[in-house]
């Protein structure tokens, strides 16, 4: 019956592959200008290396025919040559990826221990201090810009303290102590956000299991807070799952403007200056790889929601 | 209008001991004035609101014009109480004109997608079936892109400007919106009311019109107004990265941009521009929690 | 306590964060007032006889300490990304800086480790070289016992892949992205071969004096390299002869070089070069002042003072890199010469140089500089600020009242100076003579699609006018940009359109002079008139920032966009 139900979401996945391709490729023959042009340079260069050029990266052939090109290829695994970056796209964004992936794996780590962390906390006592505390931290951390906590932290920590280096990003086999170091003020400047929005929704989500029938018959039988809390973990959870999806979904592409102020070369950064420079094969390859991560991303978490919770699995296979 | 008596809760009694029907909207009202909170923060907003409005009567410097001679000028000078900017201009006056600027680039997004994705949602949940199917797959395809990433390309594709900015965001925010309205709207869509209405013979577009949309408005808002707090921050970060206002334009976000390169050096005057994007954004999102609480409508 | 007193105490909290901050401000001086500039900026009396007030920075004692050796150099560049080391490198001349000229080698370089005159080509890979009496078949004698990094031989023959790879489309290691890179430095090659081992002969298609020119731009790689990786993977094991091997290159985040023991124009002092992508220029400053680099590419212009008080060595010197705007000189306004002319005496360029860059930039009056061989002296620097004479000629011309126009400016890009300040300053500066100067700020790529495409294309004539960072010096292309050979669409890069048949006709002259005094008195009086049709309006002229650790000494700046690292070496 699980089985049954996965599979039919899993099928249901291939469509959506396809629409957003379509939409990616298009989108981006939208972009103005001239997609050579970057490639050429500012000193320019005469027609004739022009056209050998958009012959090269198969510019001048009709939309259809370079769509199929590129889905053809894609099927064989082969995402493109970046000419801009001299680099095979496949390699780019794999690196970029990672790199993405460890901050937002570190603003994950920090933005939802704390936030869980907090929500709980606040849940246990409502409407007292601590409640209010966290509930005012949490609208903090949901309005702040990001890109201005990351300016802020490198005026305090990088300016003033010389504490922590101002950007980039270290390999962990260059040191551990130089890989954190210049891994926690993005990691932070982004995970605030997450701090919030997980704040707010353990604590009402808790809160509102707390008040349910179940928890006073639970209390009525004689069961310990601690038992009671694993129950109301539970049925707490698909809120706080659904937020967790959400998030690392948040974490792993919107990443762009911290990226942006502290030089992490991660998929954001490439992306953006990819579209800056019209490098067409690496913005579409790119934009799909995204695309694919979220899609199996949504898949995961509402797979965990229909093994986690009952009443979903009921109203799925309904 | 029936649908908003056959909703009152409460009733008064009234001169010869009948009930009274009480507006639901006054009781609402009445949670808002009793919560501190809610009036501190709607305070702000009207503050921050009428300051960008009234600008010009607050201060006498032009926003797009200032010495050179006068740059980076700390907060706390003699004559201009918040700075300057790289260019002389006044901070002040160009954190009040901005105002105007990314108060719109905030909030026009969040007024637009409010109607286009309550339309959607709304005649999705309503027709089901294949029109459903159809409607929420294509808004389904924006799922597939971190948001902001997708705001960055279509600004990109439109080139820089305060146009583009709200267009995309307003693309951007379609689809969550259409969302809310289509489960809100299959809560409605079922009660007999609706039924009663469609045996009447109202048409579909009565129906919608009449029934659905009034009722369907209370979640919709609490969630779209918790939305323009989001929006303002997306609409300075688009304009921090190079795809907003032109300058001189004294946006938030541009400005934050054009001053970045002083942070080292004025500190102080480069962080105003952020700080008022952040108390704005706060100031809407408390805001928004309060509506919710006061209107007692649980997250959909 | 209730929820209202923690935003109370919230807001307070917020509110009090401009007057924390404004105590981590360094102390400083204040901002320029009333034109009072540091000891940095204020231009010096002139040591060279020629040039009036120098504008040159630049501590001898560190630039020419050659007491010591080693250390690791850490670069922090102002490019987006590592500029590939392909023949050319991307990233514009930035790339050509500190990948090109370190790992590849040219047959004619210009000598950049020449302190005050104006670079010129010299022998590289090529030791001597002279043209024959038809003035097109030139015989280049290479330089004998010279090693790629991979030990293979360099010769005529490596010398003619090079070539082939960048020219002949039917090669197959030809490689199309660096032709089209390559495409005006080979424009005027005809044919080219290997008499000996040791000798190449070059024909050109037509009399052209400035071969040596065009050559100093061709990075010569190794032909058994490219012919082992391929065209595409060749990069990422990217060989030449040039002072620097790389070692180690990961797109996006660093490149790292070792010195060449064997290299034929002395080992480099230096122990490691590595170079790092810092768009950001608040986190270049903040890189260089923890110590995480100790060479720093145009910091902030607002940050010198800062450096110089901190003990930093800010480099600036004069060399030909010049603003400028190019005008639509096939429509009104700007057909009219007078209103082109008005332009010049519009922009305020002392204070764009001193209040607002801080001395980072020079007011430019022709395309060329005091000093500069090509600079016309008898025009002189007719062009500064004088309102009352704009206004006379925008009433002259028949807009008394002035009129709107727009400029496009570039948002990225290397070695663009700070287009956004300088341009909204030259909107204040427009406004005192009635001109309203629309800002249109374009990402790169859209930028230069403009700039090539020209005011010709219907599709850019929604724009009057475009900012553009220039290197004046920089044959052919400096020609084409105001000859009739550079109309588009079979020609680039004239944007503006314009056109003067005796400007036309000095260059050509100067391209068929041999003699290099006597081209230069041709190129002198061409730029001269150009300045005065002012179909470009001159803006002001770079001077190369850069700021160093005290502890890199060595580094001897050179009137180019070029940087010699060969003696350079950094103190423990």
């Amino acid at each position: 019956m699980l089985g049954i139900l996965m599979a039919r979401r899993l099928v249901a996945v291939v469509p959506a592959l396809l629409g957003v391709s379509v939409v990616i490729f298009v989108m981006i023959r939208v972009l103005p200008g001239d997609p050579l042009a970057t490639l050429l340079g500012a000193q320019g260069s005469n027609p004739a290396d022009r056209a050998i050029l958009a012959r090269t990266l198969g510019f001048d052939e009709p939309m259809p025919l370079q769509y199929l090109h590129w889905l053809g290829r894609l099927l064989t695994g082969d995402l493109g040559f970046s000419y801009v970056r001299h680099y095979a796209v496949g390699e780019l964004i794999g690196a970029a990826i990672g790199r993405t992936a460890v901050l937002a794996g570190a603003g994950a780590v920090i933005g939802l221990v704390t936030g869980i962390g907090l929500g709980t906390a606040a849940a246990f006592r409502p409407g007292r201090l601590l409640d209010r505390a966290v509930s005012a931290l949490a609208i903090t951390g949901m309005s702040v810009p990001s890109f201005w906590l990351g300016i802020l932290l490198i005026i305090l920590f990088s300016a003033t303290l010389q504490w922590l280096p101002a950007s980039g990003m270290a390999e962990l086999a260059d040191g551990p102590a130089d890989f954190l170091a210049h891994l926690i003020m993005p990691a932070l400047a982004n995970a605030a956000i997450t701090i919030g929005l997980t704040a707010r929704t353990t604590r009402s989500s808790l809160i509102e299991t707390y008040g349910e029938d179940f928890v006073y018959t639970l209390r009525a039988k004689g069961l310990s807070d601690a038992q009671i809390l694993r129950h109301v973990a539970k049925n707490a959870a698909p809120a706080i799952l659904t937020m967790i999806g959400l998030q690392v979904g948040y974490l792993l592409g919107g990443s762009v403007l911290v990226e942006t102020i502290f030089a992490w070369p991660g998929l954001g950064n490439l992306i953006y200056t990819a579209i800056l420079a019209r490098d067409l094969i690496l913005i579409q390859s790119s934009l799909l790889v995204i695309a694919v991560t979220f899609i199996l991303l949504n898949l995961v978490v509402d797979m965990l929601q229909i093994v986690v919770n009952p009443r979903v699995r009921r109203l799925a296979s309904a | 209008m029936a649908v908003i008596e056959l909703l009152a809760p409460l009733e008064q009694r009234d001169e010869i001991g009948a009930i009274r029907p009480r507006s639901y909207y006054r009781e609402v009202g009445e949670r808002l004035r009793g919560d501190p909170v809610a009036l501190g923060s709607l305070a702000v907003v009207v503050v921050i609101f009428g300051s960008a409005i009234g600008a010009p009567l607050l201060t006498t410097y032009d926003p797009l014009q200032g010495s050179i001679l006068a740059r980076l000028l700390p907060v706390g000078s003699d004559s201009h109480i918040l700075g300057t900017d790289e260019q002389g201009r006044d901070m002040l006056a160009r954190l009040l004109y901005g105002g105007q600027l990314s108060l719109f680039a905030g909030i026009a997004p969040v007024v637009i997608s409010t109607a286009i994705g309550t339309i959607i949602g709304a005649v999705a949940a309503y027709f089901g079936g294949v029109v459903e199917t159809l409607l929420m797959r294509a808004m389904d395809v924006s799922y597939a892109f971190p948001a902001l990433l997708l705001a960055i390309g279509i600004a990109a594709a439109l080139g820089p400007g305060l146009t583009s900015t709200i267009v995309a965001i307003t693309i951007v925010l379609i689809p969550p919106v259409s969302r809310v309205a289509l489960s809100a709207t299959r809560q409605v869509v079922v009660q007999e009311y609706v039924e009663a209405a469609s045996v009447a013979g109202a048409s579909p577009r009565q129906i919608i019109q009449y029934q659905l949309l009034p009722n369907i408005a209370s979640p919709i808002f609490v969630y779209t107004s918790g939305l323009i707090g989001l929006a303002i921050v997306s609409a300075s970060g688009l304009s921090f990265l190079g795809l907003g206002s032109a300058p001189p334009a004294p946006e938030w976000g541009a400005m934050l941009n054009t001053m970045r390169g002083s942070v080292y050096v004025a500190p102080d005057v480069v962080a105003l521009p952020g700080l008022m994007i952040f108390v704005t954004s706060v100031a809407f999102n408390v805001l928004s929690d309060c509506l919710r609480d006061a209107l007692d409508v649980k997250s959909v | 306590m209730s929820n209202l007193r923690w935003q109370h105490l919230l807001a307070s909290a917020a509110l009090t964060f401009p007057v924390l901050l404004a105590a981590c401000r360094p102390a400083a001086p204040a901002p320029a007032t009333g034109g009072n500039t540091s000891a940095v900026n204020a231009p010096t009396a002139s040591t060279t006889s020629a040039a009036p007030a120098s504008y040159d920075h630049v501590d001898n004692a560190i630039a020419t300490d050659r007491t010591g050796k080693g250390g690791t150099l850490i670069v922090g560049m102002s490019a987006g990304n590592i500029p590939y080391p392909n023949t050319p490198p991307n990233e514009g001349y930035e790339g050509t800086r500190f990948v090109g000229n370190q790992i590849y080698d040219e047959l004619t370089p210009v000598n950049y480790d020449q302190g005050d005159s104006v670079p010129v080509p010299g022998p590289g890979l090529a030791t001597d070289w002279a043209v024959g009496d038809d003035k097109l078949t030139w015989t280049f004698h290479l330089r004998q016992g010279v090693k790629f990094h991979d030990g293979t031989e360099f010769n005529a023959d490596a010398v003619v892949f090079n070539f082939d790879r960048l020219l002949n489309k039917d090669f197959p290691y030809f490689d199309a992205t660096a032709a089209a890179s390559n495409g005006f430095n080979l424009l005027k090659v005809d044919t080219y071969r290997a008499v000996d081992p040791y000798t190449l002969e070059i024909k050109t298609k037509s009399p052209y004096s400035f071969l040596p020119w065009d050559m100093s731009h061709m990075m010569i790689a190794s032909p058994t390299a490219v012919k082992t990786y391929g065209v595409e993977e060749y990069i990422k094991h990217a060989t030449g002869t040039g002072p620097f091997k790389m070692t180690k290159y990961i797109d996006g985040q660093v490149m790292e070089l070792d010195p060449n023991e064997n290299y034929w124009g002395g080992k480099p002092k230096l122990d490691k070069l590595i170079l790092r992508p810092m768009p950001d220029p608040a986190t270049r400053l903040a890189a260089l002042q923890s110590g995480e680099i100790n060479w720093a590419e145009v910091p902030p212009p607002d940050s010198v003072d800062q450096l110089s008080k901190q003990g930093f060595n800010v480099i600036l010197k004069q060399y030909p890199h010049t603003i400028i705007f190019a005008l639509n000189t096939y429509d009104k306004p700007f057909s009219d010469i007078r209103v082109r002319q008005a332009l010049q005496y519009a922009i305020d360029r002392e204070g764009m140089c001193t209040a607002l860059l801080r001395g980072l930039c020079m007011p430019a009056s022709q395309y060329l500089y005091p000093g500069h061989p090509w600079f016309d002296p008898q025009l002189g620097t007719t062009f500064h600020l004088d309102v009352n004479k704009a206004k006379q000629l925008l009433a002259d011309a028949g807009y008394p009242n002035g009129f709107k126009m727009s400029i496009a400016y570039p948002t990225g890009g290397s070695g663009n100076m700070w287009p956004g300040p300088m341009m909204e300053l030259v909107q204040t500066n427009f406004k005192a003579v009635g001109i309203d100067l629309q800002l249109v700020p374009l990402e790169w790529n859209n930028f230069i699609t403009l700039f090539i495409g020209g005011f010709s294309d219907p599709a850019n004539k929604k724009y009057d006018a475009v900012y553009i960072s220039l290197a004046p010096d920089a044959p052919p292309f400096t020609f084409q940009s105001f000859t009739s050979d550079g109309l588009p669409p079979n020609g680039c890069c004239n944007a503006t359109g314009y056109v003067n048949p005796k400007v036309d006709e000095l260059v050509h002259q100067a391209q068929n002079e041999f003699d290099a005094q006597k081209q230069d008195a041709l190129l002198q009086q061409a730029q001269g008139i150009l300045a005065s049709d002012s179909s470009f309006t001159f803006a002001v002229h770079d001077l190369n920032l850069r700021v160093l650790s005290q502890k890199v000494r060595g580094f001897m700046p050179s009137r180019s966009w070029f940087a010699d690292l060969r003696n350079v070496w950094v103190k423990p």
